[in-house]
């Protein structure tokens, strides 16, 4: 027996009620009757001009070798485009989204994050300018059909075996990573093959690399060419963390900064503290206007954001420096980490930044998170 | 509820092995044994209708999750069996088109695992969904529940239903029996923190 849905073959998830057998891994999408053809939605066809794409500035030669390797593989299995923190993944696969799209064929962007979803959404609409672009998540489900389609992870299950190329963005991310059930569900829309987009692969994907089954392309390098941001680590009591976190904040003033802290109440609590002293907002999964926070917070460049990891991937902020307070923490793993270290110095205009680690203890997770991107920019040098 | 295999790593399941939630989420539901008079009757509730209550509700009647049907009454059925021998189970009407959907009354089911005898006596005449009104238009429910033409009305009746709100459906229900000499005693599973605050027990 095999949800058709989700995937699910494990029998103690199945459940035989009055109208008939359903699977309860996936019973928060709704119940999914195993008797009944899923049929999903019914997608228009791809429109004619819609492949046709422009750029706003050309693509590297290393971005254009990568991309080109990205055409040629995806047509015959799956690809792992392993890329640093603001090296232009999404830019990278838009040849093999134009290739799909001119053989008439049904595109998903699925990314984990609900706010990330609306910023690509635009941003595929002005490479893409005849092409019907589709943002579907929470709160924008009326419009569920286009020749390329941007959602949710979540979102996923309402497309059945509909979508040639899915482009996985961030699939290490919350939610998505280790849920089986989103995992299922991406597989059952999906009948071609899929391109995972991040620069922290998980075991899974690399284990899948290893066994034959995906094609890997790294790119370490970001479009600027210089190296990643290199986190300085410091290792004190709180109270000294908090003293060098304000000589760090006032030291870079004329910047806009993120603090990154481990919870909800922490964020909290620094956040009305910083706001006696200077300009400070917090953006955390509570605040329910965090895109307008994030909007005002671009505009106006000498304000701190204190943010839990709601904002460690998806958002790109010019000349952001960053720093995370209590970077030991067990909440912060090293993907996000990388992440977080990964929004500094990503723009042209600015592209080297400041990364500051503020730790009480000492951790063997940050030591390995700086290691890695030490290795990331020394491999470019190679 | 958790999505995880019940026993692991919690031994009293092994105990509790008949209870279709797991020792951890069973805990995390808020029990507040709640005793009032609503409309001077006598109304009792087990549970605190917080999120967590929320969305086991929802993953039942929304999501139509029918394998929770015993999960909300299976501590206190054998309370509910004696306190109430002799009464019968009346259930608030639900939506025809939502059981049509559901395939299943999700009161009728919520309450099959009492031994005492239930009765469909309520129907709705207009037809609409609750979910997502205003408290103004929950409120018209006082005027839209009626007694099914046919059936006699007992001398004995619980009258049951999932949560308490405003008590609008609850209130229509007693308008409806208004004209009987019946005693009428209410259970609810949760009960918001309104009526709570109002009325400590």
């Amino acid at each position: 027996m095999r949800c058709i849905r989700c995937g699910n073959t494990d029998k103690s998830y199945f459940y035989q009620g009055k109208a008939g057998m359903y699977c309860r891994k996936c019973i928060g999408f709704g119940r999914a009757m195993m008797e009944e053809d899923h049929e999903g939605i019914q997608l228009d066809q791809v429109h004619e001009d819609s492949s046709e794409y422009c750029l706003q500035y050309p693509l590297t030669k290393y971005q254009r070798k990568a991309s080109d390797e990205c055409r040629e593989y995806i047509t015959k299995m799956d690809v792992l485009l392993e890329c640093v923190c603001g090296a232009g993944k999404t830019e990278m696969v838009l040849g093999s989204i134009s290739d799909a799209l001119r053989c008439g064929k049904k595109v998903c962007f699925a990314i984990a994050r609900r706010q990330v979803v609306l910023e690509l959404a635009q941003r595929l609409k002005q490479y893409f300018r005849q092409a019907k672009i589709v943002a579907v998540c929470g709160g924008h489900t009326d419009e569920l059909d286009g020749d390329l389609i941007v959602c949710t992870t979540h979102q996923l299950y309402r497309y059945h075996h509909c979508f040639s190329l899915l482009i996985l963005d961030e699939p290490d991310a919350f939610p998505f990573r280790g849920d089986a059930v989103l995992h299922g569900i991406a597989m059952n829309a999906c009948i071609g093959h899929i391109i995972y987009l991040t620069a922290t692969p998980d075991d899974v994907l690399m284990k899948r690399v290893n066994d034959g089954l995906m094609r890997r392309i790294v790119l370490n390098r970001r479009p600027h060419g210089k190296d990643l941001p290199v986190p300085i680590i410091r290792i004190q009591p709180v109270w000294m963390m908090f003293m060098t976190l304000l000589y760090w904040l006032r030291k870079h003033a004329c910047k806009p900064r993120i603090v990154f802290v481990p919870t909800i109440k922490q964020a909290r609590i620094l956040g009305s503290v910083l706001h006696m002293l200077m300009p400070c907002c917090v953006c955390t999964s509570t605040a329910d206007n965090r895109d307008e926070i994030i909007e005002q917070f671009k505009k106006d460049e000498h304000v701190v954001m204190v943010a839990t990891t709601v904002l460690e991937r998806g958002v790109t902020i010019p000349n952001v420096d960053i720093c995370i307070w209590q970077a030991n923490h067990s909440v912060f793993d090293e993907a996000g980490l990388i992440q977080m270290a990964g929004r500094a110095g990503r723009s042209f205009l600015s592209p080297s930044g400041d990364v500051l680690f503020l730790c009480n203890e000492k951790s063997k997770l940050v030591g390995i998170c700086k290691d890695k991107i030490v290795q990331a920019n020394q491999s470019c040098v190679a | 509820m958790c999505q995880k295999e019940k026993g692991d790593g919690d031994w009293l399941d092994i105990l509790e092995c008949e209870d279709p939630l797991c020792h951890a989420c069973r805990l995390s539901l808020s029990r507040v044994d709640f005793h009032m008079k609503f409309h001077g009757y006598p109304l009792y509730s087990t549970y605190l209708y917080d999120d967590v209550f929320a969305s086991m509700l929802i993953q039942y009647k929304e999501c139509f999750d029918e394998a929770l049907k015993h999960a909300f009454i299976y501590p206190i059925r054998w309370w509910l069996n004696i306190r109430f021998f002799g009464y019968t189970v009346c259930y608030l009407p639900s939506s025809k088109a939502k059981v049509g959907k559901r395939g299943f009354h999700h009161l009728k089911e919520m309450y099959s695992g009492l031994c005492l005898e239930s009765l469909d006596l309520f129907e709705k005449i207009d037809d609409y969904d609750q979910r997502d009104k205003s408290k103004e238009e929950r409120l018209k429910m006082v005027e839209n529940i009626r007694l099914k033409q046919g059936i006699k009305v007992p001398k004995k009746i619980l009258l049951v239903d999932d949560t308490l709100t405003t008590g609008a459906s609850m209130l229509g229900a007693l308008h409806a029996l208004s004209k009987f000499d019946v005693k009428i005693c209410i259970y609810v599973v949760s009960i918001n923190r309104y009526w709570l605050g109002a009325h400590g027990s």
